[in-house]
This record gives C-alpha cells, structure tokens and sequence, in this order.
C-alpha cells in the first residue's frame, strides 16, 4: 500500500534539466526559503496527483558528493536528514557519463532512486541511443525516458513512483556487484572517483550505442559563430545592444502609464482634501505612501523585461557562452567570467544582481562584485538622468551623455575591482571553470519562473524597505512643522490674492504661494536643516543647500531625488517637468548637471542595496564599509570634476 | 605537459590534476580523473581552453588549465 504523502528530493548535474522538471511538477505551488547559514535557495513544492500528496525539494544541482562545494554539503545534509523517501536523479542523457557518476554516488549512499532520462532527442542528434530497459537493470532503479517535460511525461513520473512504491519487499535494491568495484579499500578520493567511472565507463559500455558518426550537433555549428575569436566579441555586444534598446524604449510605455496612474490617484487623494489642504493624513497618503509605493512600482515593467531578457539568453545556454566572453576581461581586473551575470542584472536593480553572486565559489572575488554593483547604473537612477540630461545638454548630446554615464560606471566598476582584489580582498584563485551547456529552446515556463521570481525578490526585498524608509523620509520632510505664525501669515497672503479677480493671475499667484509655503515647511523641517547643514559639505562639488537637501531623499531610494528637488525649487517635481529644468537651467550650469550626474552614478547606494548587501554578506560592517566607500568615492570624483570643470571653464 | 601547452584537435589523456582539494573534487565529478580521455576544442581562446570530457565541453581557465597535467 503506497503512502499518502511522499516526500520527494530532485538530484542532478547543473544543466540537467532538473530545475524545469521541477517548474513543471509544482506549478505555482512552490516555495523559496532559505538553509540556515549558507546563502543557498532551498526550493520547495508540492504536488497533487491521484490523491497523494507530493512534496517535493529541489536539491542545488552537483556534479558529485565528496562534500567539495557549499552545494555538495548542502545536498548531502538535506539527503541524510531528511531522508526523502524517494530521489528522482534526473539526468542528461547526451552526457550520460557525468550524470552517471553522481548516480552511482547516490545508489552508494543507498537512496531509494528513480532515474529520469532527459534530453533523449540532445543525445540522438549527437548520434547515440540508449538501451533504457538495459539501464534500469544493470542498476536495479526504475528509468523514465523523457523529451522535455510536459503533462504526460510528468504524470509518468509519478505513477513510476507510485508504482513502485507499492511494492512491499521495499526499496529497488542496490546493485551490489556495481558499487563493489567502487568501494574497496580505496581511501584516496581520486582513487575512488577513478572506480567509480571504471564502472560508469563499464556501463556505458552495455547501455549506449552510436548510431552516427562525426555528426556535428546543432550546439556545435552554433558555437562555431558565437564563440568565434574574430566575431564573438562583436556578436556579444549586438546581443547586449538589444538587450537594453528592449528593456528600456519597451518599458517606457507601461512605465508612464504606472506613472500616469499614480499621479492620477494623488490628485485624486489631494482633491478629497480640497478643503483642508494642510491635512496631514493627505500628505503621509500621497507624499509618504503613494510616492514611495509609486516610487518602487514605477520601475517594475523596466526590470521585469530586463530579467526577462536575461532569462531566455540563461535558458537557452547562451549566458554561459556570454560569461566564457567576457572572462578575459574580468580576469584582467581579478574577477572572472561568472561575476558577469549578476553585473548585467545590476543595470536593472542591484537587489537581485547582489543575489546572484551566490554563484561565485570564491568568497572574495564574490565580495568584491558586490562592492562594485550598485556602480552599474540601476533603474531607479535613469528618472534622474532623464531629468537633468536635457535640462543642461542641447539634444544632440543627450544620448552620448547618457551612454556616456553609464560607461562611466563600468569603467570605474572594473578599476574599483582592480584595486580591491589587489589589496584587500586578494586572497582566492579566480580561474574559471564552466560548463558550456548544449543550446536548446528556452522553456516558456521556465522564464516565467525565473523572471517572476526575480521580480518578486525586487518588490518584496527593494520594495519593502524603501517604503519603510519613504515613510521615515516624509516624517523627516514634516517635522517639525511650520509655527503657528509662519502659517497664519501665509493663510492671511492666500486670502489677500483670493479677494482679487478670480483668473489665470489669481490661480498663479495661488500656485506660486504654495509652492513658497512647501518650501518653507522643508526648510523649518529635520530633513531641510540638514540639508543646509550639510552646504559645506557639497559646497566643494559645486552643489548648494538645495541639491544637498535633495541628495538626502535619495538615499531612501534614487527617485526620491527628482521629486525632493521639485519641492526644493517650487515647481512640479516630475522627471519631465519643464518648468524643474528651466529653474535647474537657471541656477545652474551644464558643470553643475555633469556633477550632479557623477555624484548620483557613484554615491549613497539605496537603503535596499545596503540592506540586502549586508543580509548575504552577512556583515553590517561591510555594508556600511561598502556605503561610505562608494559615497566617499562620488564626493572625490566629483569634487576633482567640478575644480577641473571651473578651471577649464574660467581659465 | 600541462593542458595548456596542448593544441586545437589533440586528445590527450588526464595524468594529474595539481589543484587544492575543492576544485580538483570538484573537476574529478565532472570528469577529469587520471585516465580520462579529453579532446582539446579550442585553446588559448578569450584566456582559456575548451575541452570536450566525457560528454560535455569544459572551459577552463588559464591557471586552471595550467595544472592540469596530460599527455598524448
């Protein structure tokens, strides 16, 4: 009698396929958490299937179980102590022989396994087939043959499981003759892992004919042009080309329609208190929350094509052929072809890139692409770029401009990189070592994982924290409030201009009057204070007590930024506004815009960078180290730029 | 020999792999072990060499390739 629950672990080589076999069993069922102690993802999920209930753990992929790599222990771990009932070993059937190894690793062990063969139609375009009813008895382990994975074959899956479950002699056996000839009095790792593809070899031997020979796979012809030594270069950086021209011209449209929306939602909040404009509930509704819930909605269609983007050229096998590019080019600066992918993720937000460096086996090679992520542009700063680049540079040079910037950040990301591996973090070997996956279609369902779930990491991670520090901001922002007789005197201007003709003249003076009366409550506030507390301190960059005051939003999140200088020069706070460009334009010259560019580039990651920077890291202090490095950094940069700037400009 | 010193087409067969623990456990479970096999793809290419072992196509890096011992 087959059991009502069962527990489930899913083992395989990276590249396997495992991680799709996965998507497609749980669906939406699944659940990301994390082990204790490792920055590794456990991934979880269940399954209903003919009233069982599956539960099911995504193991890291490995490619063995001698306990080298953080995945390697993890897996063992997860596998001793919870001893699933069954390990569903999926493994690649066009590279049968590696798969292999980790198999017989398992049947050593003694787990109770059900072997998936995946990826038949790989292994017969390189011209081999594999006898599976042959498989399944050299090893004594039921075998499923699948293409892909879709309904039916996941439902063979399971109805194997339950099968065999049922069977009340127990478990499939080991096969005892195979794992003797690994075992022995072998105490020498190598030694072992000899034998066990002695017996691997052996096996294959009985299991796998060649149908065709010298046939070229697809994967090959492909590789013969994207890892071409003239051209793969070129071709690397069209793909990247498209990559952004996609995330943002595509973006742009959902992205102002969300930013329609929510200023529509603040007028309309602003028009029920029509009456009371001094309410504060009004202002912590739309200043607080709508603006920083609006803030970090505004960026999502931005990010998600990003990630998206980035999730068909992973699914497909390309990202691996992208990392083996760009190798010697971190090696250069001592890092390594796998830091590349969380350093392209940072152009949509660091939250996620920071994530991805769990990829990096070497700890400080892996601190060190942290340190120098948020210097790749995120999303949240391009509202800053698209406000201040046309308010100082005619239109022909808007666009080298802004490319200018953020091949600034790259630069100076990779010469920061240069000097930290060279002093403080040079500890660890950083050769690369990557598998070259074969080239297939990316899984619909697999992007769609993998795009929500880094969303998701953006919005509950980024987005959580700079709402909570909005909410902090706007209290900063109010209090402490105008007094009594700054406010009357105000009220007593408003009624004088109300008694005069109504009309445009009126309604501008109105306006006008407002807009002096925010500005004033900012500077009578905690936050305006500090702002002209700290003159001296952005004296030097050129910056006066307004940009400062401003610049202090923005450490909350970067968009703070265009909205707080609205505040500060009394006209609409809106990246497109006109009217915030002529009164930069006016007060300022085009140094100014270049420094404030600089200054935003390299300074004050966002309190989310800085949170989740000190969650995986596992150290405050690094994150802080990181935080006023960087800042420090910016206030440098572009103090030398704008001396430089004044000189060439009065000399 | 080292694995570096070794041109596009040749086979050679792995002798040692001179690294620490972790990688070179991690290189033996994907295939290096004394004995195997190995079908240089490409070398010196964008700093390292792309070998084919046991199914799959390796890129290893230059000091990672410079360890590894074969001979013809």
């Amino acid at each position: 009698m087959s059991r009502q629950k069962i527990q489930i672990a899913l083992a395989g080589n990276p590249n396997c396929g495992k991680s799709t076999l996965f998507n497609q069993l749980t669906g939406s069922r699944q659940h990301v958490g994390n082990y204790p102690g490792v920055t590794i993802e456990r991934v979880e999920g269940s399954r209903v299937y003919k009233g069982r209930e599956f539960h099911i753990i995504d193991l890291p992929g490995i490619y063995g179980m001698e306990a080298a790599t953080d995945e390697e222990i993890l897996a063992g771990q997860v596998l001793d102590d919870e001893r699933p009932d069954w390990v569903v070993n999926v493994v690649d059937a066009s590279n049968l022989e590696r798969n292999l190894f980790l198999t017989l690793e398992l049947l050593e062990r003694g787990f109770p396994l059900l072997l998936v063969l995946n990826m038949n139609d790989l292994a017969e375009g390189q011209g081999l087939r594999i006898d599976r009813h042959r498989l399944s008895e050299e090893l004594n382990v039921p075998v499923v043959t699948t293409v892909g994975y879709d309904g039916k074959s996941v439902a063979a899956i399971l109805d194997c499981i339950i099968a065999h479950d049922e069977i009340v002699s127990g478990r499939p056996g080991v096969n005892q003759g195979l794992v003797e000839s690994c075992h022995g009095t072998e105490s020498d790792e190598t030694a072992r892992a000899c034998a066990r593809y002695a017996a691997v070899d052996e096996l294959c031997r009985k299991v796998v004919s060649r149908t065709e020979f010298d046939r070229v796979s697809a994967s090959e012809r492909l590789d013969r042009i994207f890892l071409h030594r003239v051209w793969g270069i070129p071709l690397f950086l069209l793909m990247m080309y498209v990559v952004f021209q996609m995330t943002f011209t595509l973006g742009q449209y959902p992205m102002d329609w969300l930013e329609h929306g929510f200023s529509s939602l603040g007028t309309w909040i602003n028009d029920l208190y029509a009456g009371r404009p001094e309410s504060l509930l009004r202002s912590f509704l739309v200043d607080g929350i709508l603006g920083g819930v609006g803030g970090v909605l505004v960026f999502l269609p931005n990010i998600l094509l990003l990630f998206f983007a980035i999730a068909i050229l992973e699914d497909s096998g390309y990202m691996a052929r992208a990392a083996f590019l760009m190798n010697r080019l971190l090696t250069g600066v001592g890092l390594q072809g796998k830091s590349f992918i969380p350093m392209l993720l940072g152009f949509g937000c660091s939250v996620p890139a920071i994530m991805a460096t769990r990829t990096l086996e070497n700890r400080q090679s892996r601190l060190t692409t942290i340190f120098i992520i948020p210097l790749m542009s995120c999303g949240a700063r391009l509202p800053i770029y698209t406000l201040i680049i046309p308010a100082f540079f005619a239109p022909s040079w808007q666009a080298p401009v802004l490319w200018i910037v953020y091949v600034t950040g790259i630069v100076l990301a990779l010469f920061l990189a240069k000097v930290l591996r060279g002093t403080i973090f040079k500890e660890g070997e950083t050769s690369l070592l990557l598998e070259l996956p074969c080239y297939h279609y990316p899984s619909p369902r697999n992007i769609v994982c993998q795009t929500s779930r880094q969303g998701w990491q953006y919005l509950k991670k980024a987005g959580t924290i700079i709402l909570g520090i909005s909410i902090c901001l706007w209290f900063l922002a109010t209090y402490p409030s105008l007094p009594r007789e700054v406010r009357l005197e105000y009220e007593q201007r408003r009624c004088e201009i109300l008694s005069q003709e109504p009309g445009a003249e009126q309604s501008g003076q109105l306006e006008l009057l407002d807009r002096e009366e925010q500005e004033s409550e900012l500077a009578a506030s905690a936050l305006g204070r500090l702002g002209h507390a700290l003159t001296p301190v952005v004296g030097p960059m050129g910056f006066d007590w307004r940009i400062g005051t401003a610049l202090l939003g923005a450490i909350a999140a970067k968009e703070v930024f265009v909205s707080q200088l609205g505040i500060v020069y009394k006209v609409e706070g809106d990246k497109e506004s006109g009217a915030l460009r002529a009164a930069l334009a006016k007060s300022h010259t085009p140094l100014t815009g270049i420094c404030i560019l600089m200054f935003c580039l390299v300074g004050m990651p966002c309190m989310a960078t800085f949170a989740v920077v000190a969650k995986e890291t596992g150290s405050w202090r690094f994150a802080l180290t990181q935080w006023l490095s960087l800042t420090a950094l910016a206030w440098l940069i572009t103090t030398i730029v704008y001396c430089v700037g004044t000189l060439i400009m009065t000399g | 020999m080292s694995l570096n010193n070794m041109q596009e087409g040749q086979i050679v067969s792995v002798v040692q792999v001179r690294l620490d623990s972790g990688r070179k456990s991690r290189l033996q479970a994907m295939g290096l072990v004394p004995g195997t096999r190995l079908t240089i793809l490409a070398s010196s290419l964008f700093g390292a060499s792309v070998v084919f072992c046991r199914g799959s196509k390796l890129v290893l890096g230059k000091e990672i390739g410079e360890r590894i011992e074969v001979r013809l």
